[in-house]
């Protein structure tokens, strides 16, 4: 815990744009090398600049969808490289549209502000590495029913936790 | 319908008392179980793979507990300071520890106004920020509104506006060799040589001994050398005794014109500023000399007081002493506050104190300010008329006869003055030159 700040002209905030403009152009070009058309590449810039100005709005989940869509219907490797760099990319979009929707027009940053939300981002990533390494490892073919109930009843599950712990808040 | 706006209202203002939930909550629960639901039902790993981030780091965030309500409280300080002036402010947040982000307005040093929003960490209970106050006038310098939110910014509470803090901030005061004045007829004490005689320190002259006179005023030598000229001692007409001059206080009327303020770009003279009084404008030198003049004639130990031609019952009647200093100096503050044109300039013959001496300060831009100083000077009263307009006044560019006016500008101020000098009246164009006209007068009487 900090018991005093001194807080002095710190960063521009507009630092966080800038980190969510580059992260949109890092998805628009993975899905620009993934072959997508012109119509839905010029929707993803278009939700890419409404990300920048409006963080708070409902396009960062648009574009994750997007992007989330046109990767699964663009090839049938689950692991390939353009899926598993749009992995961190998606998080970062979430994380600074999150932090960049608090703050005003001219608004100042204290970078250390961001080390918990960045060392909770890392613990994450790595989850979600070793989680596509187990799938790497595990053998591909058809998944056995039980196994199938058990993944849908775990989803049904962190949906109650996550109402839960929204609502003992 | 009244009742229905009113509930709504309500509502509105409930909900947002409280935490709540942001866009970012709806993205990470909605959108990382819509994905990751998706691939368990489509069988694509992909899928899984892009909304676990989402919704592990949604689960990651809802489960540190936020508390209550921040509650930011900030320190006084002290509600008038000088030009110049820096202080240490302290913020207090008291935030519960699942608090990852507080978002504070606070300022920043060197800066106007009440300053931006700060991102800080949440976990800071102290926030310390400098403040250094360096353009005179009242103004709204702290106003901590906030914003807390929890881990990855998925509820926040607020944004709640602060209190705001105002404070004056007053004139500076620089150092100026103040003149002397011409004292007044009447008064037993002061810093000034009277004409009479007195019980000052300064010698008038040596006389023979009236009835009446003080034994200590006898001067000894000179009545020796006399008795011993006449060829007797303390024969009658021999003693001598030293007259000393009385000393009188004086009165010095400041008289400033804030009726305009302007600069020297005419083409800022038709635009609003957004603070009261324009910075290097005319309005700005007149307070900062009428500071300093009040500040060294003060010093001196005379009278001073203060006239605004443009809003006359803002002025203060004369005194003396480090109080009448800071009274001048806060209504300085007050008159710019209430700047602004007058089309008639008031100096009543009743605000002049008797024997007092004049000097007004004034950009001279109309014909109504020159008339009332040179109806002043005819009441007998020495007035010494310090133009304050910027100069060289810069045309217009964009103006088509944007020279020509500034030409005219400065034929008709230059007629005035004129029309001053020819009337008695003392013209100087800075401040610094009071100090040696108010010596030529006092030599004059």
């Amino acid at each position: 815990m900090t018991d005093g700040l001194d807080v002095g002209r710190g960063v521009s905030a507009g630092l966080l744009r800038a980190v969510v403009a580059v992260v949109c152009a890092g998805i628009v070009a993975d899905l620009a090398l993934n072959r997508a058309s012109v119509v839905v590449l010029g929707a993803a810039v278009l939700l890419s600049v409404a990300c920048v100005f409006l963080p708070a709005s409902p396009a960062p989940l648009l574009l994750i969808a997007l992007a989330a869509l046109l990767i699964t219907v663009s090839g049938p490797d689950p692991l390939r490289p353009a899926v598993l760099v749009l992995v961190p990319l998606v998080h970062l979009l979430h994380i600074n549209c999150a932090i960049g929707a608090l703050l005003p027009k001219g608004a100042r940053l204290d970078p250390r502000a961001l080390w918990p939300a960045a060392r909770r981002v890392a613990v994450v990533q790595l989850v979600v590495a070793a989680l596509a390494v187990l799938a790497m490892v595990i053998p591909a073919g058809r998944t056995p029913e039980p196994v199938e109930l058990i993944a849908l009843l775990s989803i049904a599950g962190l949906a109650a936790v996550v109402i839960v712990l929204d609502r003992s808040r | 319908m009244n009742r229905v706006l009113a509930w709504a209202t309500a509502r509105r203002a409930a909900g947002a008392a409280g935490w709540r939930g942001t866009d970012a909550l709806f993205r990470g629960a909605v959108g990382g179980l819509g994905l990751v639901g998706a691939g368990v039902v489509l069988h694509r790993v992909d899928l899984v793979l892009l909304g676990a981030p989402l919704l592990l780091g949604t689960v990651l965030a809802l489960a540190a507990p936020v508390g209550a309500v921040p509650v930011v409280r900030a320190e006084r300080l002290p509600s008038t300071v000088e030009a110049g002036d820096r202080g240490r402010l302290a913020v207090r947040v008291e935030a519960g520890p699942g608090v990852e982000f507080m978002a504070v307005r606070l300022p920043v040093p060197g800066a106007q106004g009440i300053g931006p929003v700060h991102l800080v960490p949440g976990a800071a209970r102290e926030l310390r920020a400098s403040l250094r106050w360096n353009a005179w006038g009242e103004g709204l310098d702290l106003r901590p509104d906030h914003l807390a939110a929890g881990r990855d910014a998925l509820v926040i509470s607020g944004p709640v506006v602060g209190h705001e803090a105002r404070r004056t901030v007053l004139p500076p005061v620089e150092p100026l060799r103040p003149g002397p004045l011409p004292p007044r007829a009447a008064g037993l004490v002061g810093a000034h040589r009277s004409p009479r005689p007195g019980d000052g320190t300064e010698l008038r002259a040596i006389r023979p001994f009236q009835p009446g006179d003080r034994v200590r005023r006898v001067d000894w030598r000179v009545s020796l050398r006399a008795g011993a000229a006449a060829g007797e001692l303390l024969a009658p007409g021999t003693l001598h005794v030293r007259e000393r001059h009385a000393e009188a206080d004086a009165d010095l009327l400041l008289v400033i014109d804030s009726r305009v303020d302007v600069s020297a770009n005419l083409s800022d003279w038709s635009t609003a500023t957004a603070r009261a009084v324009r910075t290097r404008g005319s309005l700005d030198a007149t307070v900062r000399a009428t500071a300093s003049l009040a500040a060294a004639y003060l010093r001196q130990g005379d009278r001073v007081g203060l006239v605004d031609l443009g809003r006359p019952q803002l002025g203060i009647g004369a005194g003396v002493g480090h109080r009448q200093l800071a009274r001048v100096r806060h209504q300085l503050v007050a008159c710019s506050r209430s700047a602004g044109w007058a089309p008639q300039p008031v100096l009543l013959p009743r605000q002049v104190p008797a024997g007092a001496v004049v000097v007004l300060l004034s950009p001279f831009l109309d014909d109504a300010v020159a008339d009332t100083t040179i109806r002043t000077a005819r009441r007998g009263h020495a007035v010494v008329a310090v133009d304050m307009l910027p100069t060289p006044l810069v045309p217009d560019p964009e103006a088509e006869w944007g020279a020509v006016v500034a030409q005219v500008i400065t034929a008709e101020h230059r007629a005035r003055t004129a029309a001053l000098r020819s009337n008695g009246v003392l013209v100087v164009t800075g401040v610094d030159g009071v100090a040696a006209v108010l010596r030529r007068v006092r030599g004059r009487r």
